[in-house]
């Protein structure tokens, strides 16, 4: 009963649901354009480390991010090693260089990866067979997310990286990151070559895989303990929070999509309010007529959430289509990686939701204190 | 006479007061979205050409592969000679910049931070910004600098008197000036041509380290056109360096991040869905009350008012919504604008054009929504509402 009388009261004014279902459903699409560029910044920052196969990672105290590391010694990787817990302590070199576009001739900023080949560092079928070949002198993979200013990246392109001419022998997908939009995966004897001969000594990430079953809380406490301070160990999960901390305070994209979050939610709430309040006022005088004809307070507000929940259901899905339909068109236009996952999914539904409720409840507030020969006098 | 129709307008749309404020609410809401989606926009290209702005010249000369300032690509010094040597230039001032290896040592968390440098003559008037100029013969002593006083919080302690350390080497801040972080530099110092070679001294290409001037500032003789004298250099000089007036120079830079970031494309469509939330709740605001007061516009009709009379009475709502509304959205903006400069040292302004541009946006946005729901009206037939 209180089913029909709920969905029949919305459609007995169709144009004016639909209006109230049209507003709602551009506030929460808005709402997930917004979460989608914040969550692709974030994850921009993570899509490398995503990739690289490590339990505990070591780094300079300077770490800003992949491409401002700094540095530490290698000797700190052989004492790393000396653990029982530690199975290896590899090196991993990254650093920025210009490409040169082999047709433009313009200069670009890429991102360089080195590694040792006879290592298994990243988690990428493609790099693992293909150890031997980027052991060849001034050869690079690149990554296939790099942008087309970028030129020519097929097999056999020759240009310059740096200051040393170099082939690309091959490509990888991962994705450049925020800061970069060009990506290459050198072993580590063609990096310190890119880098004008710099010593491999020098290492920017030290990735630590712990045996089976070692706990890697446990080990990275003893790891510091071992190591001086000119390093810092970090598990995955502390690894997320520096780079999350860093880009979302830091950069002012992040702080800037941050606030487009926090807009996208006020705006959201605050007109949710208006339409739904809106939509609750143009009903009291029924209202008061059943609360006159003896139903319960309790009917009324079972009537009035059930209505709210049909608009805000009947505005999430559309809602979520166009957020899709957004979603896909920035991945092509923009290259970001912007996806929408069932977290998100859920917890703006459960948001709209829970805004939408309180939203009704606070309007019957008004019709149960009232009295119901004046709900008809307006 | 419109001005009686005004109060009928004003009468409707203030009939409830609660759900009068909650549109007014709903409108500013929509509003300060659009003026912040816009004012990210803008930050973005303004901070990029910020630096450029403060620049003192009339022409400016790069190399051919530098396409964009977030590209270091240095010239031959000798092409200032070159150039100064040429009629009509008044004089030639190389500026050195690098925002890759500079590496500034916050004083108290001990955290080192990028940071760009920009180093000059003190001799040369390079800089448009007056703090400057007053410190050049300080920026003369070893080891000093002036800072940026927009330069983000991470930082640290900035005043003058502050000693830290610049890629490991010992500086003194000797002054601060204020100019402005951008999306790839998150602040800004400012040093002597010695101090700059001395602090950053690898070369990244062949040739001595005096030949990574990063742009030469040339000015032109008094009674000169910067076009006639910009095209007497280009046939002058070699064609390994571009020469540009400074609007050209800047219009390249803002083209660069118009074309080749993802940005501006995120920023405009959250504008646009803004403006697009902002229709659909004026529309529901208007045609609800349109249809509340359905038994009135039908009498109005009955009586003999045209059809006309009725739509206007429902734009005038729009028009008086769409001010109304606008209003706080734009002291709500102001605000946030205030805190978001604090925050991040983006150049976030409110200029006039931007405020008459979202006001005419606010009124087009109610004036659509005014129009659909006036239809609801007109194609009402005056009996049936009374049945």
């Amino acid at each position: 009963m209180k089913l029909l009388l709920a969905w029949l009261s919305l459609a007995h004014h169709k144009t004016r649901t639909l209006a109230a279902v049209a507003g709602i459903a551009f506030c929460i699409s808005l709402v997930f354009l917004q979460l989608g560029l914040y969550a692709s910044v974030m994850r921009s920052a993570l899509q490398i480390h995503e990739k690289l196969d490590y339990d505990l990672l070591l780094v300079s105290p300077d770490y800003l991010n992949l491409a401002r590391t700094g540095w530490f010694p290698r000797q700190r990787l052989q004492q790393a090693a000396a653990l029982p817990g530690v199975a290896s302590a590899l090196p991993f070199y990254t650093g920025a260089r210009q490409w040169r576009n082999p047709e433009t001739r313009r200069h670009l900023r890429l991102l360089v990866m080195g590694f040792n080949t006879r290592d298994h560092v990243f988690n990428l079928p493609e790099i693992d067979a293909a150890r031997q070949e980027l052991e060849r002198p001034d050869v690079v993979f690149i990554d296939r997310r790099t942008r087309p200013e970028f030129g020519s990246q097929a097999r056999g392109t020759v240009t310059e990286i740096g200051p040393r001419q170099v082939t690309v022998a091959g490509q990888y997908t991962i994705g450049t990151g925020f800061d970069f939009y060009g990506a290459a995966i050198v072993s580590d004897v063609n990096f310190s070559r890119l880098f004008e001969g710099i010593s491999l000594d020098k290492v920017n990430l030290g990735l630590i895989r712990l045996n089976r079953d070692a706990d890697p809380e446990a080990w990275a406490e003893a790891l510091r303990r071992a190591l001086p301070a000119d390093v810092r160990v970090l598990t995955r999960a502390q690894l997320t929070a520096l780079e999350q901390q860093y880009w979302a305070q830091e950069t002012p994209a992040g702080m800037v999509f941050g606030l487009g979050v926090v807009l996208a939610v006020v705006v959201g709430v605050v007109i949710l309010y208006q339409v739904l309040t809106t939509d609750i006022t143009k009903h009291l005088p029924e209202y008061a007529t059943l609360k006159a004809l003896g139903y319960r307070d309790r009917f009324l507000r079972y009537v009035v959430l059930l209505k709210v929940l049909f608009l805000v259901l009947l505005a999430y899905l559309p809602a979520l289509g166009l957020a899709l339909v957004l979603y896909a068109l920035i991945r092509e236009a923009a290259n970001l990686p912007v996806d929408m996952n069932v977290e998100r999914a859920g917890a703006v539904l459960a948001l709209s939701v829970l805004m939408a409720s309180g939203t009704g409840l606070s309007c019957l507030r008004r019709l149960r204190s009232a009295d119901p020969a004046d709900l008809f006098g307006r | 006479m419109p001005w009686s129709r005004v109060p009928l307008a004003w009468l409707i749309l203030t009939h409830q007061k609660r759900r009068f404020v909650l549109s007014l609410a709903g409108i500013a809401f929509a509003v300060v979205l659009m003026y912040m989606e816009l004012g990210f926009l803008s930050a973005l290209y303004d901070s990029q050409v910020a630096l450029l702005q403060q620049l003192n010249a009339d022409l400016i000369m790069s190399s051919k592969a530098k396409y964009t300032m977030a590209i270091n690509e240095a010239l031959p010094r000798g092409r200032l000679y070159q150039a100064r040597a040429v009629a009509g230039v008044a004089d030639a001032y190389p500026l050195y910049v690098d925002f890759e290896q500079p590496s500034w040592r916050n004083p108290g968390t001990r955290g080192s931070r990028p940071i760009r440098v920009l180093g000059f003559n003190p001799a040369d008037p390079v800089f448009l910004i007056p703090e400057i100029q007053a410190r050049a013969e300080q920026l003369r002593q070893p080891d000093t600098a002036l800072i940026d006083r927009e330069s983000q919080e991470t930082y640290g302690r900035r005043e003058q008197g502050t000693v830290t350390e610049l890629s490991r080497r010992r500086l003194r801040v000797v002054g601060t000036f204020s100019l402005g972080t951008d999306f790839i530099s998150h602040g800004n110092v400012v040093m002597s041509d010695k101090n700059f070679l001395k602090f950053f001294p690898s070369s990244r290409g062949p040739g001595p380290n005096l030949s990574r001037v990063e742009l030469g500032l040339l000015k032109i003789a008094p009674g000169t056109h910067p076009g006639t004298v910009a095209g007497v250099l280009r046939t002058a000089l070699p064609p390994d360096v571009h020469i540009q007036t400074k609007q050209e120079f800047i219009d390249q830079e803002l083209k660069f991040w118009h074309d080749n970031t993802p940005l501006g494309y995120m920023f405009g469509l959250g504008a646009a869905l803004g403006f697009v939330v902002g229709i659909v709740i004026c529309y529901q605001i208007l045609y609800t009350d349109v249809v509340d007061h359905l038994p009135q516009f039908a009498t109005l009709k009955a009586i003999g008012y045209r059809d006309r009379f009725v739509r206007r009475v429902v734009l005038h709502e729009a028009l008086l919504l769409s001010f109304l509304g606008h209003v706080p959205g734009l002291g709500m903006s102001y605000l946030l604008y205030g805190m978001l400069v604090r925050a991040t040292g983006l150049p976030l302004h409110l200029p006039p054009e931007r405020v008459l541009l979202l006001l005419g946006l606010t009124i087009a946005m109610c004036t659509v929504s005014g129009i659909l729901a006036a239809r609801r009206v007109i194609t009402a037939d005056p009996a049936e509402v009374f049945a």
